[in-house]
């Protein structure tokens, strides 16, 4: 019974770990965000960009996040890349582990997109 | 070595009793070898590249009245919110709906636009058009759109609270 339980709450366990790999490390994403400066253009708030052409991030979805910023590093050199001056440069530098604990993170502010017809 | 791109209208092989004429480039390499070739004669090149700097400058001034001439017509166009009412139909399929997800050829929701910033909006659908950013059905939907549409849809959607 007791080795039961043991496998039991093993197998929970990787579960959960598994759950927050895919999911993104929010504290790990707050520094990333941090490090990599996306405040100066997006705004400390990511929500009040600096200039009305960058966009607001603040409660995007998590997977449009992470998507968005792995079509940046590819660039123009494949399909389903993006170009853009200050994002594939800000792109390339990232690790795609950066870019999960990015997007959970932004994902987690509050902000004022919203989803209407 | 010089060397200089040859364009000639050729007359390739008869299909169906039409003849296909296409251009065909070939570079064509001045050595003393084949000082020889008619092309290699200075004066016909002088003349050829007289004419292909005129023709240059034609194109280039083109292009410069061109842009100048858009980028005065960009900035004159403004969105209007209300005129977006009945341009939005193919918007609202994937992004009016909560949770949509994009399924080709990547998964994932299809990002909020509700709230974001026009500017911004606009230099997306800009950059789809442009090929700056791909997705196949953005692609297809942004090549539809004019500038007014595209001004038009974004003010609608930065509207949205």
């Amino acid at each position: 019974m007791k080795k039961l339980l043991l496998i039991v709450s093993a197998v929970i366990s990787l579960i959960l770990a598994a759950n927050s790999w895919a999911g993104g490390d929010i504290k790990a994403g707050k520094l990333a965000v941090e490090k990599f400066g996306c405040v100066a253009c997006h705004g400390a708030d990511l929500n009040t960009s600096i200039d009305p052409s960058y966009p607001k991030l603040a409660g995007q979805h998590q997977d449009y996040l992470a998507h968005a910023l792995v079509a940046y590093q590819r660039g123009s050199e494949v399909r389903n890349g993006r170009v853009n001056a200050i994002m594939n440069g800000q792109a390339k530098a990232l690790s795609s582990k950066d870019i999960q604990n990015m997007a959970a993170y932004i994902h987690s502010l509050p902000g004022n997109l919203v989803v209407q017809k | 070595m010089a060397r200089f791109l040859r364009q000639d209208w050729v007359k390739s092989n008869e299909q169906g009793g039409r003849f296909i004429f296409g251009l065909q480039s070939t570079f064509v390499q001045f050595s003393p070898r084949n000082s020889h070739h008619p092309y290699s004669n200075s004066f016909f090149i002088m003349k050829n590249l007289s004419v292909l700097v005129a023709v240059a400058a034609f194109v280039l001034s083109a292009f410069v009245v061109t842009s100048v001439v858009n980028v005065a017509a960009a900035a004159d166009v403004v969105g209007n919110a209300k005129a977006a009412d009945n341009k939005v139909a193919m918007c609202i399929g994937c992004h009016g709906i909560p949770g949509y997800k994009a399924t080709f050829p990547e998964v994932y929701q299809v990002p909020k636009l509700g709230g974001q910033n026009a500017k911004y909006l606009e230099n997306a659908l800009h950059a789809y058009k442009k090929g700056d950013r791909t997705h196949p059905t953005m692609d297809g939907i942004a090549k539809s759109l004019s500038d007014q549409d595209i001004a038009d849809l974004a003010a609608y959607y930065a509207q949205q609270k």
